[in-house]
């Protein structure tokens, strides 16, 4: 009867059961397991969970006792079949012998928090981006206060400097350099001011091809730019100057990261259904139909690290005066304002995939 | 030439603004806020204000509330740096309030001139 009693109950619950033995590895994992890490129970039996996964350090460091003491949610982060990161909170009792008292092993849980701390990581980036917002807007307002006498009068003086000068030519630079500060801050504008959106129904398919053409005229011949479109995909509701901004900001960026200037940037557009609480739906993103625009390119990739960074605000990996770090934030701006989500997935030395997600609101290609 | 009132917080933009005006032949004369460019207009009557939205006492678009009942044929040129929800905001909100026209900071000589000029060739 008890035995049945903790089948049932090991098969109901969320978490996944687990026993170790003295030596710490693996005599018994429940079949939930199959469902989260995409493993049988059999394959992960005989291994210990420092062979599949790490525990955070300071998870790490309770477990010195070497499993004698109980211990509740501590990190374990592993990947599943697919490569996938997840992420557990692993509690435990130990065994002992009733007689002898021996160490003989230990039984626990391990919940998926993988979700979780995925909307952590997001509810954050948000809050981040609304305060950064804000923060832009106001340092750019007194930027623009600064650039009138700074660039006026500096106009004004180098129009009344005799030519040719050097007193003309440096004030030629000043000039340049006020303008240059004035771009900056337009952008630092754009990313801050939540610019009104013109949105409209309108075929996602058009607004992509139109992006695609005025790319081709502005790519590097070394760059070979592919796409495979579907003209079915739908309609979405959206400014198509905003969308049409981000896709060009998207292949941009795909471009930069080629290496030497030379490789593969592809376009592809189709349309996804997700399903809410189930399967990988990146999180955003409205259930339903949704029109995915990929950007691939076979770059020098990032690593993990870059990659939770790319939509910070002044985050950029290029020279000096080669790239603001707007313009990705930006893109994740528009996007959250049009409903949609964004993701990316990049290995370093193998390229990067970038999603863009917006709702679709009626059927495309008529 | 005409008699032009500037309202600015600014220092530095009401010099540059002042400098601008000047060299077209305008007077220019000057307020650091809302509250002292009202009064000095009730005083004595410019043919054009040019007034910055971000001010403290008395805020550019109440300013131009203001003005703008006062005198409903009085030419009126907003200009802001910009803010917390963008210049193009703040801008486009100063005409429902009376501005007849606006400039995002910073702009060149040309754009103010030609901005008094199609103010001033409007309302004469």
């Amino acid at each position: 009867m008890l035995q049945r009693r903790l089948d049932d109950l090991t098969r109901l619950v969320s978490d996944w059961v687990w026993e170790i033995d003295s030596g710490h590895r693996l005599t018994y994992v429940s079949d939930r397991v199959f469902e989260v890490l995409n493993f049988h129970p059999y394959e992960l039996v005989g291994r210990r969970f420092g062979d599949f996964g790490t525990f955070a350090p300071d998870s790490g460091r309770q477990l010195r006792s070497g499993w004698r003491s109980p211990f509740r949610d501590l990190v374990f982060e592993t990947k599943d079949r697919n490569g996938r990161a997840r992420i557990f909170l692993v509690s435990g009792l130990p065994i002992f012998n009733r007689e002898t008292g021996a160490f003989e092993g230990a039984r626990g849980t391990a919940e998926d928090i993988t979700d979780r701390k995925r909307m952590e990581a997001e509810l954050l980036r948000h809050q981040n981006m609304e305060s950064l917002g804000g923060l832009a807007g106001g340092i750019a307002h007194n930027f623009n206060n600064l650039l009138l006498p700074i660039l006026g009068l500096s106009t004004k003086t180098l129009e009344a400097l005799p030519r040719p000068s050097e007193e003309r030519e440096n004030m030629e630079m000043v000039v340049q350099a006020c303008e240059r500060a004035r771009d900056l801050v337009d952008q630092i504008l754009a990313f801050g001011l939540r610019t009104e959106i013109k949105r409209d129904n309108i075929d996602i398919h058009v607004i992509v091809q139109e992006s695609m053409a005025l790319a081709r005229t502005m790519l590097p011949k070394a760059v070979s730019l592919t796409e495979n479109l579907d003209p079915t995909t739908g309609v979405v509701f959206a400014d198509a100057a905003q969308i049409g901004a981000v896709i060009m900001n998207l292949i941009s960026n795909a471009v930069d990261a080629l290496d030497g200037g030379k490789g593969e940037v592809s376009i592809s557009l189709s349309q996804v259904v997700f399903d809410k609480g189930k399967g990988d739906v990146p999180l955003d993103s409205k259930p339903g139909p949704n029109a995915r625009i990929r950007v691939e390119d076979n770059g020098k990739g990032m690593d993990e690290e870059t990659r939770k960074r790319i939509f910070d605000p002044f985050f950029s990996t290029k020279k000096v005066n080669k790239g603001t770090g707007l313009g990705l934030s930006s893109a994740y701006g528009t996007v959250t304002r049009h409903d949609g989500a964004i993701d990316v997935s990049s290995r370093l030395g193998e390229g990067t995939t970038i999603d863009v997600y917006l709702p679709i609101v009626g059927r495309g290609g008529d | 030439m005409a008699k032009i009132l500037v309202i600015d917080d600014e220092e530095l933009a009401r010099f540059t603004v002042r400098k601008y005006l000047m060299s077209a032949g305008h007077s220019v004369i000057e307020a650091k806020d809302g509250l002292e460019g009202l009064a000095l207009q009730d005083k004595d009557p410019c043919d054009l204000v040019i007034t910055d939205i971000i001010m403290p006492e008395k805020e550019g678009l109440e300013t131009i509330l203001e003005l703008r009942q006062a005198d409903s044929g009085l030419p009126i040129i907003a200009i802001s740096g910009g803010g917390r929800e963008g210049y193009s905001d703040y801008l486009e909100a100063a005409r429902p309030f009376g501005a007849n026209c606006s400039l995002a900071k910073p702009f060149s000589q040309d754009d103010l001139l030609s901005a008094v000029e199609s103010c001033l060739s409007k309302t004469s």
